[in-house]
């Protein structure tokens, strides 16, 4: 916007009425500085005012809404504005708009104000609630596991072997690159210590051990929290919000068998699966440090590996994968139904399955270190 | 308000567009224009193509072949920038509304206006309240959109549509979905806003009285034969019309049976 506006403003008459010919173009862009302008005008008399709007080439929105704004100062004055001519087009914008509706205020919703107490009283009652709500529903998921097992029949299979795919096969090249790195960066850091003591050969231990039984299981299930929890989500929450949950419901189908238990399925076979490759590959990139950097033989590595670890630490592992699985796919299938309506909902329950999974997921290992810890 | 009075060239010019989805031809050999302040509508059976042809001028989807004009610039020779800024030029009312949903009532008016001018923020206040005063749903500012009704989604999509006073507002079906009354109200919500502002409209419907209601002109699309089969005014069409298409059309007999009777 220049500084030059594209209208011109001219006033003549008395104390009594002041005449305000306007000529040129009132747009929306000019509308402030035109109701400036007018008020500046205004401010030279007490009387009333009377605008001749006949020369204005280009009227729009901009300028009813400045001679509302004038209006209104006027008004306070107790002074009147009037329209005294103008082309048949402003007359027609003129008439649509209702001036007098505009110039009441407009009724506020009374804004609510909480207290810090009151706020976090409000979070941890909605915490609760939403513990609650998620204990429900792995309750209705483990029926729902119940039913399957019952008939197997009416499992969707077709639904489960698409799931299956999406959360183990195409999650293969992801899980190898972090289950390798995690393997090498252990190794490395284990090597630092055991060196110095000339105990390189412990690696594989080490390696082994914290693979097996926390890093593999953890580390897969962070990447299927993040990969297949937040796509479950946002597949139901989609489709909460175009009515198609509802559409299921009102056909009498059961959403957890054909929704939430297909996934569940596929995820309690597919993590255990990813795991245990997890496992594998994480024990190769420890051996590529061995033996690459600290001159260990393979055979001796692998046999190492074998003497240190039992049948249990794989398996304590496996055990933690099947828990994890049935949170993570409990917990996004849950976040997609609180879906509300819209795509910011569904931005927001996306993210709120990764990071309860990803809470769960921890809480849970720490339960499961305690528990096995005392147990063996 | 925006026209110049004594420009009596087309607002909008559409000549031998080809449009379609990739190898798709869907509808060819369109050509027709639209003068300043005209309301014209594109109508046809469903699938005919109408919503495709409407996505062709406001530039989401590029023509196959042809050219489309907005007051003399050709939309898709442009370059991205100049195709904005011709964008600017008119406001779009989508079928469903496309409000935000995200945002109230007030921030989906108040969007393009912040976007696009320098006005202070008690300005655009103002600006939005008589927007949305315009379609009566001043007093809404606050509501979610979620909270509205389809009626309220519809006018609240004409009041964001004409947020910066656009010299053309497209509309896709503006009364889909709607009960006769809340329709009727809208259709000529549009015909008064547009004579008041001197808006020239061009929307997509099928629905018999929302032609009646909005049209100064009409152009009938048919499917089979994949380009426009008429063009007229809506009791011409309805009541003069060799076609047997469009007098089935417009006066909602089978088509089999205007056919057989021709035949």
């Amino acid at each position: 916007m220049s500084n030059q506006p594209p209208y011109e403003i001219e006033t003549d008459g008395s104390d009594g009425e002041v005449r305000v010919h306007i000529r040129g173009r009132v747009d929306v862009q000019c509308a402030q500085h035109f109701l400036d302008d007018l008020v500046r005008a205004a401010a030279g008399s007490a009387g009333d005012i009377a605008l001749d709007l006949s020369s204005v080439e280009y009227f729009d929105s901009g300028g009813s809404v400045a001679l509302l704004g004038l209006q209104q100062k006027l008004t306070g004055s107790g002074r009147a504005l009037r329209v005294e001519a103008a082309t048949a087009e402003i007359e027609g914008l003129l008439r649509l708009i209702d001036f007098e509706a505009l110039a009441r205020p407009l009724t506020q919703g009374e804004a609510v104000v909480e207290s810090v107490p009151e706020r976090i009283g409000q979070a941890t009652l909605d915490m609760l609630a939403d513990a609650r709500e998620l204990v429900a529903f792995i309750g209705e998921v483990i029926l729902g596991l119940r039913d399957a097992l019952l008939h197997p029949a009416q499992v969707r299979w077709l639904d489960t072997w698409s799931y299956m795919h999406r959360t183990g096969i195409a999650a293969l090249p992801i899980v190898s690159l972090i289950s390798f790195l995690m393997g090498l960066i252990t190794a490395f850091q284990a090597a630092v210590q055991l060196r110095q003591f000339g105990a390189d050969i412990y690696i594989a231990d080490l390696v082994g051990l914290s693979i097996t039984r926390e890093l593999g299981p953890l580390m897969t299930a962070i990447i299927a929290a993040g990969r297949s929890g937040a796509a479950f989500a946002a597949e139901i929450g989609t489709m909460k919000v175009s009515e198609e949950v509802d559409a299921l419901t009102t056909m009498g189908l059961d959403r957890t068998r054909f929704l939430v238990t297909p996934k569940v399925l596929a995820l309690l076979f597919m993590l255990p699966c990813l795991t245990l490759y997890a496992d594998v590959v994480g024990i190769l990139g420890g051996l590529a440090v061995a033996s690459g950097g600290f001159d260990i033989p393979i055979v001796v590595y692998l046999r190492q590996t074998a003497f240190a670890m039992s049948a249990w630490d794989v398996f304590s592992g496996l055990l933690k994968s099947v828990a994890f699985a049935l949170l993570i796919a409990g917990v996004g299938c849950l976040r997609g139904f609180q879906a509300q309506t819209g795509a910011a909902s569904v931005g927001r329950i996306t993210t709120s399955a990764i990071v309860a999974g990803i809470f769960l997921i921890i809480v849970t290992d720490a339960i499961f270190t305690v528990l096995f810890h005392y147990w063996a | 308000m925006s026209a110049a009075p004594h420009d009596d060239s087309p607002i909008i010019e559409v000549c031998d567009l080809v449009a379609g989805y990739g190898e798709t031809v869907v509808l060819e050999d369109i050509t027709f224009t639209v003068a300043r302040g005209e309301r014209l509508l594109i109508c046809g059976g469903s699938g005919c193509g109408k919503t495709t042809v409407l996505r062709h001028i406001i530039g989401l989807a590029r023509p196959l072949a042809g050219s489309v004009r907005i007051e003399g610039e050709d939309i898709w020779a442009a370059d991205e920038l100049t195709r904005r800024h011709i964008q600017r030029k008119f406001g779009v009312s989508f079928q469903s509304g496309a409000l935000f949903g995200s945002l109230t009532l007030g921030e989906n008016v108040a969007l393009p206006i912040a976007e696009y001018t320098t006005l202070p923020a008690t300005m655009i206040a103002s600006l939005v309240r008589m927007k949305l005063g315009l379609v009566s749903l001043d007093g809404f500012q606050d509501f979610m959109i979620a909270e509205l009704s389809g009626g309220m989604k519809k006018r609240a999509a004409l009041a964001r549509a004409i947020a910066l006073d656009p010299r053309i507002v497209f509309f896709d079906e503006p009364s889909a979905g709607l009960d006769p009354v809340t329709s009727v109200e809208l259709d000529e919500l549009i015909v008064q806003i547009s004579r008041s502002l001197q808006m020239t409209i061009v929307a997509v419907s099928h629905e018999l009285a929302s032609i009646f209601t909005i049209a100064d002109r009409v152009i009938m699309l048919d499917g089979k034969a994949k380009t426009i089969i008429a063009t007229g005014r809506p009791a011409e069409l309805r009541d003069t019309h060799p076609d047997p298409r469009v007098h089935a059309f417009f006066n909602r007999t089978p088509l089999e049976q205007v056919v057989g009777q021709s035949a």
